[in-house]
């Protein structure tokens, strides 16, 4: 859908605010659900205001945006517990999520935005195929075992991952060969997702990466592609489809429910952890963004039992750790304040561990961590259940 | 060019009192303010300039500032501006107090409440529920700010049995920047407190109720909190006609027998579109194939109270019912539970806004006059072509004179400009005939609906009143008294 094309349905919003709190009949608790708002403060960055600052732009009664009003926008997390409140109730048919990334690519469309950093990341992306700066030959340096290129199933590790959280890719590959499962990766052919791109308006560049990826998936003869990135598996899943107008060739999985699947089928036995409490943060891109909010607590089941506890605001109405759309990037005080109230959260559990299925948001959530030190563990799925196989 | 000057002199001025971080008058922090709902009849405006103070001292140094240099305020409680009261016609300041968002007392003795205007029913109803007692919340979404909502009246789930006096004192910064307490806490004792009204003289609480902004800020306020009660049970009922729900209304209202007693028509298509994503969708989509073009009539009622009283109620409710031909609907679990939600602390109401845009026309009435009020709204509003009409009657304590609220509601959209444009039309002809048929008055003072020059000396007094409070007219202007 164009951005103009929103015009009709943003006068459906009627400032109700119901997306700056939880569903408070189904959690019986008041709680925020906005990062952008309990943060900033101003209606602005609230999703009401972002739409008043949408419709204003297209019906061209903000012509030349300022620096403020990138920041709003461009600083906006993306991470749908607006639009989880909003769709239900209102009248107002929009993807939240998805018109903000529309009026993000508009704006950098017409030469604004996106924030440096994330400007910035993009030229690495263009340069090194990963938003780190890193060189592009070092993106398998975290292997230490010999792993198949290509093949019917494929594991895509995901920039973070290759080079930020090593771990998770390692686990990973532990839990896959332990299964008996036969895969492969892309080595040097694995570029950037383009989900750091999609998600602050550099609409182009993210389609020469995704034509770049299917086509490397194709040539491998990938069947089934494999993903312990939320925003990886986001991007591949929805966003790919909608960018080249086709269906992908391949089955797109997240490791959880790959992993459940293999627990299920018996090919992957868990040892059973007493005693110890976990709890799980829903990355938004996999939970809102797709929908995925069962797998990765039946894999922490299967393991802790009893001792996996929810925190207050889950699935639907979970809070953004704040790391993505370029987020901690560009706005790192604001993201490393978001992952603080989520590790809070976690802590009123009497939780020993916090897991996740993300590598950016354990990245966030662990810097976080380091700065309050509130003595929480922040684990991927993946590293729990690799350090409990039998 | 004199007026941007002056407004950059003024916005220095307003960083000056609370800093930098709480001012903007980037356009990109203004638009989420120029227009809302009622935009078809109230034009959208920007202010120059948001302002979020967290102290009243804070407001009386902007409110002195503003009348100083002849600037319009606009208070704003919790961000839910609607049907153009927070709309700043005139520009000027937007006085946005959602930072003013303290409880500052749970009393459970008094059973009182004393609080900031940003505060909002969920986040009271989260804390007071903690003490047994219950905060009455009105029939929208529990992000409305408590002391806006109850200064402007609201209307309340269970307003058959607690009316919509829910206010005790406020504390107000005037025009002019002074302050001022109503109510008990006037009295020269030791320690004087605000639990009490009617003391020392006139209520003054009441002469800035119902009176949108335009008489000074509200800092705090104390407010009535209530018993929860042990049972709550919902009911829905069904009724072949109009007349036969309006007198076993009355009866239930006289009889004190049930908290909340809501006369609803639905048309058809309303039905479906109020009732879509909800645990109701598939229940209604056969009543409304079944209603043909008929209209679907209910009545919603709460029973309420200690376990014993409740039994009582109920058992005299389901005679009455009976009695009157009505037939008391099986409710699916959920919607039970989610009503009972609802009534406690409100979330669902929204579904009105369903089709996008929500028109209502509410006013006061005599209840048995419902009926009328009914057939009259409706068909205009089919006149019009908009078919997805409803309307709802609720008798209201204390019930003398059959106070009933009214509302008749249209589903509509306001992002088609042939819709706005038969919207005004049918806005105006439904006022004008309501009027003819004879109701009490309008629900509230809004833009485009109250006009203080057509109110005789009653609206020549406000006005004085106003001029008097507020001589330099900066305290939201536009809206009534002063149009
Ligand atoms: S975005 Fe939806 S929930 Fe938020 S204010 Fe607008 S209509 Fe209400
Ligand atoms: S996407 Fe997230 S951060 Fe953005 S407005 Fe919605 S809830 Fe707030």
């Amino acid at each position: 859908m164009k951005l103009k094309d929103y015009l009709k349905e943003l006068y459906h919003c009627f400032h109700c605010h119901l997306c700056n709190v939880g569903n408070w009949h189904e959690l019986d608790e008041w709680v925020s659900i906005c990062p952008t708002y309990a943060y900033f403060g101003f209606e602005s960055f609230s999703a009401a205001g972002k739409i008043e600052i949408g419709r204003a732009f297209i019906q061209g009664k903000i012509k030349k945006p300022s620096s403020r009003m990138l920041q709003i926008i461009f600083g906006d997390l993306g991470c749908g517990a607006c639009h989880s409140q909003c769709k239900d109730l209102t009248g107002l048919n929009i993807d939240h999520v998805e018109f903000f990334e529309e009026l993000k690519t508009k704006l950098v469309e017409e030469g604004y935005g996106p924030l440096p950093k994330q400007a910035d990341y993009a030229r690495s992306i263009q340069r090194n195929h990963n938003p780190y700066w890193e060189k592009h030959e070092k993106r398998t340096s975290w292997l230490n075992s010999r792993i198949p290129k290509g093949g019917k199933i494929v594991y895509f590790v995901g920039c973070t991952s290759s080079y930020r959280t090593q771990e998770i890719a390692r686990a990973t590959v532990e839990i896959l060969s332990a299964s008996g499962v036969e895969f492969g990766i892309m080595d040097g052919e694995e570029w950037c997702c383009g989900s750091p791109l999609l998600r602050t308006g550099q609409r182009k560049l993210a389609r020469d990466l995704a034509k770049h990826n299917l086509r490397a998936l194709k040539d491998a003869g990938a069947e089934k592609v494999i993903f312990s990135c939320a925003g990886c598996y986001k991007t591949f899943k929805k966003d790919y489809p909608k960018l080249l107008g086709r269906t992908l060739d391949f089955e797109v999985l997240h490791t959880s429910e790959y992993f459940w699947n293999l627990i299920k089928e018996k090919k992957l036995r868990p040892r059973r952890e007493e005693g110890i409490k976990v709890t799980y943060h829903d990355p938004c891109h996999l939970g809102r963004g797709t929908g995925l909010y069962d797998p990765p607590r039946q894999v922490l089941r299967e393991i802790f039992g009893r001792y996996f506890v929810e925190m207050k605001r889950t699935k639907e109405n979970a809070w953004c750790c704040g790391a993505g759309s370029g987020v901690k990037a560009a706005l790192p005080d604001f993201a490393i304040w978001s992952a603080t109230q989520r590790l809070e959260e976690a802590e009123k559990t009497g939780a020993n561990i916090l897991a996740s299925t993300c590598p950016f948001c354990k990245r966030n959530l662990e810097d976080a961590e380091k700065k309050v030190k509130k003595g929480m563990e922040v684990r991927d799925l993946s590293e729990l259940l690799s350090e409990r196989l039998t | 060019m004199k007026r941007k000057g002056k407004m950059r002199r003024i916005e220095k001025l307003l960083i000056d009192i609370v800093g930098q971080e709480h001012v903007s008058s980037d356009v990109s922090d203004l638009v989420a303010y120029e227009r809302d709902d009622q935009f078809f009849l109230i034009p959208p405006h920007r202010p120059d300039v948001v302002v979020r103070p967290s102290t009243k001292e804070e407001i009386q140094a902007i409110l002195r500032l503003a009348n100083k240099y002849r600037v319009p305020v606009v208070p704003l409680a919790s961000g839910i501006n609607r049907k153009g009261l927070c709309i700043p016609s005139k520009g000027g300041i937007m006085l946005d107090l959602r930072r003013m968002n303290r409880i500052l007392e749970i009393n459970e003795e008094m059973m009182t409440a004393t609080i900031e205007p940003a505060v909002s029913f969920g986040q009271l109803v989260n804390e007071v529920r903690k003490t047994g007692l219950r905060v009455i919340t009105p029939w929208a979404p529990s992000t409305a700010s408590v002391l806006a909502n109850y200064m402007l009246r609201g209307i309340y789930g269970p307003a058959t049995r607690y009316g919509t006096d829910h206010l005790i004192s406020i504390e107000v910064v005037l025009p002019n920047g002074d302050l001022l307490q109503t109510g008990s806490l006037n009295t020269p004792t030791t320690n004087p407190k605000p639990y009490c009204n009617i003391v020392n003289g006139p209520d003054l609480c009441k002469l800035f109720q119902a009176n949108p902004g335009t008489f000074g800020v509200l800092t705090k306020g104390t407010i009535r909190l209530y018993p929860m009660p042990e049972v709550m049970k919902p009911f829905m009922v069904a009724y072949p006609n109009y007349e036969s729900m309006v007198k076993p209304a009355i009866e239930l209202t006289i009889k004190d027998v049930v908290e909340a007693c809501w006369t609803m028509t639905f048309t058809p298509s309303s039905l479906r579109t109020l009732t879509k994503g909800s645990h109701l969708e598939s229940v209604s989509v056969q009543l409304a194939e079944a209603m043909g073009s008929e209209d679907f009539l209910t009545m919603w009622l709460y029973v309420a109270g200690e376990r014993e009283r409740a039994e009582k109620d109920e058992e005299i409710m389901r005679k009455i019912v009976a009695e009157s031909g009505g037939t008391i609907l099986p409710l699916p679990p959920e919607s039970e539970e989610e009503m009972i939600k609802d009534e406690i602390w409100e979330r669902t109401s929204v579904r009105g806004w369903k089709k996008g845009n929500l028109y209502g026309c509410s006013f006061y009435g005599v209840m048995k006059l419902a009926p009328t009020y009914y057939r009259v709204c409706r068909k205009l509003s089919f006149k019009y072509g908009f078919d997805e009409f409803h309307y709802e009657a609720v008798p209201v304590a204390p019930f003398h004179g059959q106070l009933s609220y009214n509302d008749p509601c249209i589903l509509w959209d306001a992002g088609d400009p042939e819709q706005v444009r038969k919207m005004k039309k049918l806005h105006r002809e439904i006022m004008k005939a309501l009027l003819r048929t004879g109701i009490y008055g309008w629900f509230r003072p809004f833009p485009g609906v109250v006009d203080a020059s057509e109110l005789g000396k009653y609206g020549e007094l406000w006005i004085a009143v106003k001029k008097l409070i507020d001589p330099n007219n900066i305290m939201n202007p536009g809206k009534p008294p002063l149009s």
